[in-house]
């Protein structure tokens, strides 16, 4: 089954490539949102969605 | 939401929003989705009930239903997307869309594409990839106004008063750059004719070219902007931030590197290489994580809010709407490994899945927004909520039925494909066994569906009650944000610096994106170098060929696969499994995602010609419980004869081995082909006069060449 698998395919360090560079980035991607720095920003920003108060304009306003 | 805030006060600046734009989007979602809804009903009850195809060439269901998946998927699903989009986009960067005229043409550029795709569908004109069934002018269409979305949201993150970008804005970042990739990519094809085109892919690659489109267009386009849509709407319903933001960020990167990978579990033992099914299915199950991590982030948003569940109905289409995410994205994963694909692909199980993610997760999620848009944006209170409990409940309903239903049809017929006895034989070697017996539960999803239809007719009386006595002197509203200036002074040439981030980001995404689709999807373009040069396959002659494309304008290939697995039960059922070679000039492929009807890989000289024409005409005859549509109007039209040698010449280009001759005198050929076959037919039937040049010639041309064009059939499996 194996060879039949790779009989097709000669680019073996394309999926190596693919490996590292997908393990560095998830590795970036959990180091920087456990790092403390970002903690404080991480706070400020899942209230976003609920900071949008909106003013009526006023007739005398236009 | 009033205040005596003076809106000048201070160094504040004030941004009214354009909810015109959100409206108009909204409407569209409503209109499209009933009539999304109610196609989708006509193919169910075709399904249970053949005469439902009325024995109209532009309402059977190999027409009905691209036309039901494209209308769910890009009228129902887009529409709300970019509503959803532009209404919680402007407020989270406190600033209003970038330009109002991109907007409107936005708009109107999506609904005139609607408009052509409710058009050329029934008509026949079809690319038969999934999802991707436009031909090349509104796919051009497509193009432009996707990049002129893509500009108005890219222009609104420049000018956007907030520092940072919500994890929402994120998505809606990969949905854009995304789409935009795989609908370029699968589409790019060479024109034949106005409404006809081939793909410059042929046989596998086109198989995988289509499917990383196929499975990202469910990724990208039915996932991630909802995803977006979720983590900005569940909060401002639930009153409450999102459960963790740490988490969304992680959601966020895991789905979008992994996703992309995903598009060959829909090709699993089939005649693709293996390693590109195994890494298929490999990033299939990785995508259990990321999706669980969204679904418990969305529902533990609920958290200290369970009991809205009771009484707010927003909140229950919402919570239920993540539990279906949830539901569809463990059952994927499931589906994707290989020994479970073995029994579910081909059947209505993975019919079921699907409607499972449609219903339960895009429409639950579209309801529960539309829901809590209409009465903001019309400044009032939905007329009855009364209503929206009934809408929930009923819709459910429908969903369970039509969920379970397609689950006990799919694992059925499934199992009574595989059934072999002790002596090695097929338990039901006559496939229409298998559907007689599953036939009753298409009566479940027809009522499955019917109540999903009925509460959304609940929603539009309740919106339509609602917009109509809404205050008719609209409220204006504006927000308070700092001043562009102000925030520029504030961090040196900060602005500037901000959208280079938000760039940065994009090219990350780009990249992530892309290193997945280039890994996967190179080597296969290279694959027919490979093959044993043993194993030769002969092109379409010029009627077979006419034939092809008519067996694609009828959507054949909704219920027919042409692809036998290597699987026992496939190779004992319908002779030995297909190979890469067979299909290498098949532009486009005609693989098949589902098997109502039997495969027909190798149909070719299983029956004689005579066979074909009665079978065509009126399946019942040849098979008394066949549940096919009658194709009459196959043997009155008369074949294109002209368009051959247009067509050969295209082909030619495109690579495959004709010569100048065959291509100056396809035409030719094909009337002398087409004129062997009739005299055949008439020689044992005299009142066959009539199909002298008809479209059943050339149909039948094409079936009896299917497993007839490689050298050396079944060898290399």
């Amino acid at each position: 089954m194996k060879q039949v698998a790779l009989s097709y395919f000669d680019n073996i360090e394309l999926t190596n490539l693919a490996l590292i560079l997908f393990l560095i980035a998830f590795f970036i991607v959990v180091f920087r949102v456990m790092s403390k720095e970002n903690q404080k920003l991480y706070k400020e920003m899942e209230r976003l969605p609920l900071e949008d108060e909106e003013y009526e304009i006023k007739e005398d306003e236009k | 939401m009033s205040s005596t805030i003076q809106p000048n006060a201070g160094i504040m600046d004030r941004i009214v929003y354009d909810d015109d734009i959100v409206k108009m989007f909204l409407v569209a979602t409503i209109f499209w989705g009933a009539a999304a809804f109610v196609v989708g009903l006509l193919a169910a009850l075709q399904l249970a009930f053949w005469p439902a195809n009325l024995e109209l060439e532009w309402l059977t269901f190999g027409r009905i239903r691209p036309l039901h998946t494209n209308a769910a998927i890009f009228a129902f699903g887009g529409n709300i997307i970019f509503a959803g989009i532009y209404h919680s986009t402007q407020r989270l960067l406190k600033t209003r869309n970038f330009s109002d005229f991109l907007s409107k043409f936005h708009f109107w550029g999506w609904q005139l594409i609607i408009v052509g795709a409710l058009i050329t569908l029934p008509l026949g004109y079809t690319m038969s990839k999934e999802y991707a069934e436009l031909e090349w002018p509104i796919d051009i269409a497509i193009a432009v106004v996707w990049v002129v979305f893509a500009v108005n949201f890219f222009g609104t993150i420049a000018v956007r008063r907030v520092k940072h970008l919500y994890v929402a804005i994120w998505f809606y970042i990969a949905t854009i750059v995304t789409v935009a990739l795989l609908h370029i990519v699968n589409s790019i094809e060479i024109p034949v004719a106005l409404f006809k085109s081939y793909p410059v892919y042929a046989g596998v690659q086109d198989a995988l070219v289509q499917w990383w489109y196929g499975h990202n267009a469910v990724a990208f386009f039915l996932t991630t902007p909802f995803l977006g849509l979720m983590y900005y709407y569940v909060p401002k319903a639930a009153n409450r931030p999102i459960y963790s933001y740490k988490l969304s960020v992680i959601h966020f990167w895991s789905l979008v590197f992994i996703y992309i990978w995903a598009g060959p579990h829909h090709l699993l033992n089939t005649a693709l290489p293996d390693w590109a099914q195994t890494v298929g299915m490999v990033f299939s199950i990785m995508l259990w994580a990321p999706s669980w991590g969204g679904m418990i982030n969305g529902l533990l948003t609920l958290r200290g809010a369970w009991h809205k569940l009771r009484t707010d109905p927003i909140i229950k289409f919402l919570a239920v709407a993540i539990t279906f995410y949830g539901m569809s994205t463990f059952e994927g994963p499931l589906l994707s490994i290989k020994s479970v694909s073995s029994l579910a692909h081909y059947t209505d199980w993975i019919i079921g899945h699907v409607h499972g993610g449609t219903l339960g997760w895009n429409g639950f999620i579209t309801f529960g927004i539309i829901y809590y848009m209409v009465p903001k944006l019309w400044n009032t209170k939905m007329h009855s909520e009364r209503l929206m409990n009934w809408h929930f409940w009923i819709g459910f309903l429908g969903i369970l039925l039509y969920y379970i239903s397609m689950w006990a049809s799919g694992i059925t017929q499934g199992l009574m494909w595989q059934a072999i006895s002790e002596n090695g034989q097929l338990v039901y070697p006559d496939f229409v066994e298998t559907v007689m017996r599953i036939a009753p539960l298409y009566w479940v999803r027809f009522v499955g569906g019917s109540l999903f239809l009925i509460g959304f007719l609940f929603l539009i009386y309740n919106v339509w009650v609602t917009i109509k006595h809404a205050p008719k002197k609209e409220k204006e509203s504006y927000v308070k944000v700092s001043p562009l200036k102000a925030d520029v002074t504030a961090i040196g040439s900060g602005h500037r610096k901000l959208e280079a981030l938000s760039l940065v980001f994009t090219v990350i995404l780009f990249i992530s994106v892309l290193v997945g689709s280039v890994i996967e999807i190179l080597p296969t373009l290279s694959i027919y170098k490979y093959l044993p040069s043993s194993e030769k396959t002969e092109p379409y002659t010029p009627l077979e060929l006419a034939g092809r494309d008519i067996y694609i304008k009828e959507g054949c290939y909704v219920c027919h696969s042409q692809m036998i697995r290597k699987l026992p039960f496939d190779v004992l059922r319908y002779g030995p499994s297909s190979t890469i070679a067979e299909s290498m000039y098949d532009r486009p492929f005609q693989w098949g995602s589902k098997r109502t009807g039997p495969d027909l890989a190798r149909v070719g000289g299983k029956y004689p010609d005579m066979w074909h024409v009665r079978h065509m005409i009126n399946p019942r005859e040849i098979t008394p419980r066949s549940i096919m549509p009658s194709y009459p109007w196959l043997a009155a039209k008369k074949i294109d004869y002209h368009i051959l040698r247009k067509k050969f010449s295209v082909m030619k280009m495109l690579g495959v081995p004709y010569d100048d001759e065959e291509v100056a005198n396809a035409d030719i050929n094909a009337e002398k082909e087409a004129a062997r076959i009739y005299e055949e037919l008439l020689s044992q039937d005299k009142s066959l006069e009539s199909v002298k040049d008809t479209e059943i010639i050339a149909l039948i041309s094409y079936l009896q060449c299917l497993g007839k064009k490689s050298s050396n059939e079944g060898v290399t499996q």
